[in-house]
């Protein structure tokens, strides 16, 4: 029975719950089972609050029984990054540092999913203060992959993928400063989607860099994730950069398909060499969106190389300032990879940080003039490499680790410089058996056009089931 | 030990980094100042959030 819940989704999980065919009580019980037992193996988890979890089971169950619903997400458990605050709990952020850091707020985004009727039963290991792309963490022990527990999760929201794709949580929230969504679910095989800034508040969740910070979901298909963007989405006066815009129905056009949309594939000029099997992978993809109707352009990008520069150094600098006072204090809590990526912030001028600033409505207003208006949608790998092995990566903070994570993410930071909606999907699987992302990116505000179009991708690739290797065991 | 302390730059933000690390940001910076030789007198960080908007398509925008 718990394997057969844990393999819902989302949103066959709160449609179960809703028609009275399993209990939320049932359900949590089965995700706290599921996270105390595979979760602590697959280093997922950081802390759960079981009691809370069932005591609010029990209260959604009794609603329910009263012809109740909190929302569409009545009654469904789900864990996050240990990076989102609920007063009066702790949020580690992975750190040695804030490990007993007591929120003082509740995040915007886990209210709103209160509201929506989720249950959130507690919190998932991350990279340290979400600065990696590998998933390494020397203090919490690093998060092994539900699909190879000797590869990386991808990070930073490392716990969290893994715990979706080993079926131990329905979804969760993750966060994406330099593809901290789009990474893990790539190579845990999810759908991870950052949305536009300014699209989703960050109000209550830890500050990696303000200026590119985006907080979206994982989850095991499209569906799921427009189920908890469109819970989420919408501007918040707790934070100033969120968007008026109104908020569509995501799931509205899931079923649309791709007919009739033009896609751009970025080929060249990405700064990086593609694997080649991931480029076969991505190709494949790609063709079978041309049959279900979408036409497709190969071409270049350009100015990727300087992009990804300046969203490197505003990343550094920001963070370097966030931890300023850390780094000065206490040097050695921090994991060698965390202050590797963050010390040559510390050598950024104003000058030059604000110059860069001041130039990214430029470059926004310059890739959606080329790009845009010629495509629809852009379409590239999420990852130029294949899912390294754990032991391969654990090099510390020396200059190959950061070479490794500068690889990893060479295809990532694009849109968070620009603000861009971008989705993860999988497309198939490397020679080792591990999952492969592809990256859709729209025009800002376009999430729905752009899960419109990983569902079509989904449709090729059949419905994802989590992994069996994790659900052994649960 | 000795040898990781000689190697330490002291950085405006007054914390002292690898040398390495200094590297890298002026390495990175060039291609900054690249990207901003002809940048407009006009541009301002807050323009971001505007350009975000007029980008959108006309689907969502009200």
């Amino acid at each position: 029975m718990t394997s057969a819940i844990l393999a819902l989704s989302l949103a066959e999980l709160a449609d179960a719950i809703r028609t009275g065919k399993l209990s939320s009580v049932e359900a949590t019980e089965a995700v706290l089972t599921a996270l105390e037992g595979r979760g602590r193996a697959l280093n997922a988890t950081a802390r759960l609050w079981s009691d809370y979890a069932l005591s609010e089971a029990a209260r959604c169950d009794e609603e329910r029984a009263h012809g109740r619903l909190r929302g569409p997400l009545h009654g469904v458990p789900m864990a996050h990054k240990d990076m989102f605050y609920r007063q009066g709990q702790i949020a580690g952020q992975g750190s040695r540092i804030r490990a007993d850091f007591q929120a003082a707020r509740t995040a915007t985004v886990l209210t709103r999913l209160d509201q929506a009727g989720a249950i959130d039963v507690g919190r998932l290991n991350m990279v340290e203060f979400a600065l990696g792309v590998t998933g390494h963490n020397n203090h919490t022990g690093t998060p092994r992959n539900a699909h190879d527990p000797e590869r990386i999760t991808g990070g930073s929201t490392s716990g969290g993928a893994t715990a979706v794709a080993a079926g131990l949580v329905p979804a969760t929230l993750g966060s994406d400063t330099g593809g901290s969504i789009r990474i893990p679910a790539s190579f845990c095989g999810l759908v991870g989607i950052k949305p536009t800034y300014g699209r989703v508040s960050r109000a209550g969740a830890m500050t990696l860099s303000f200026s590119l910070d985006h907080v979206g979901p994982l989850t095991r298909t499209s569906r799921d994730a427009a189920l908890i963007l469109q819970a989420i989405a919408g501007h918040d006066p707790d934070d100033t950069t969120t968007s008026r815009l109104p908020v569509p129905v995501y799931t509205a056009g899931l079923e649309r398909g791709v007919g009739g949309l033009r896609l751009f594939h970025a080929t060249s000029g990405l700064g990086c060499e593609i694997d080649p099997v991931i480029d076969a992978a991505v190709r494949d993809a790609i063709r079978a969106l041309a049959e279900d109707g979408a036409s497709v352009t190969e071409g270049g990008m350009e100015n990727i190389a300087r992009i990804t520069a300046i969203r490197r150094l505003v990343l550094m600098a920001e963070c370097s300032a966030v931890h300023r006072a850390h780094v000065q204090q206490r040097h050695a809590d921090f994991v060698p990879q965390t202050l590797a990526r963050m010390q040559p912030g510390f050598a950024l001028g104003a000058v030059d940080y604000l110059s860069a600033m001041r130039s990214r409505a430029r470059a926004l207003d310059h890739f959606c003039a080329t790009v845009f208006s010629q495509a629809d949608l852009v379409v590239l790998p999420t990852c130029p490499v294949q899912t390294p092995r754990i032991a391969d990566t654990d090099t510390g903070g020396d200059a190959r680790f950061v070479e490794t994570a500068n690889a990893i993410g060479q295809l990532i930071g694009l849109s968070n410089w620009l603000g861009l909606p971008a989705v993860s999907v999988p497309v198939g699987l490397d020679g080792n058996r591990m999952p492969i992302g592809l990256q859709i990116i729209g025009r800002p505000f376009a999430e729905a056009l752009v899960l419109q179009a990983a569902a079509a991708v989904e449709r090729v690739f059949g419905p994802f089931r989590p992994s069996g290797f994790a659900l052994a065991g649960t | 030990m000795a040898g990781e302390a000689d190697n330490q730059v002291d950085t405006v933000s007054g914390v002292a980094v690898p040398r390495s690390a200094v590297a890298t940001c002026e390495e990175l910076v060039a291609l900054l100042r690249e990207e901003c030789r002809d940048l407009p007198v006009e541009c301002e960080p807050g323009d971001f959030l505007v350009a975000l908007e007029r980008n959108a398509t006309a689907e969502q925008k009200p």
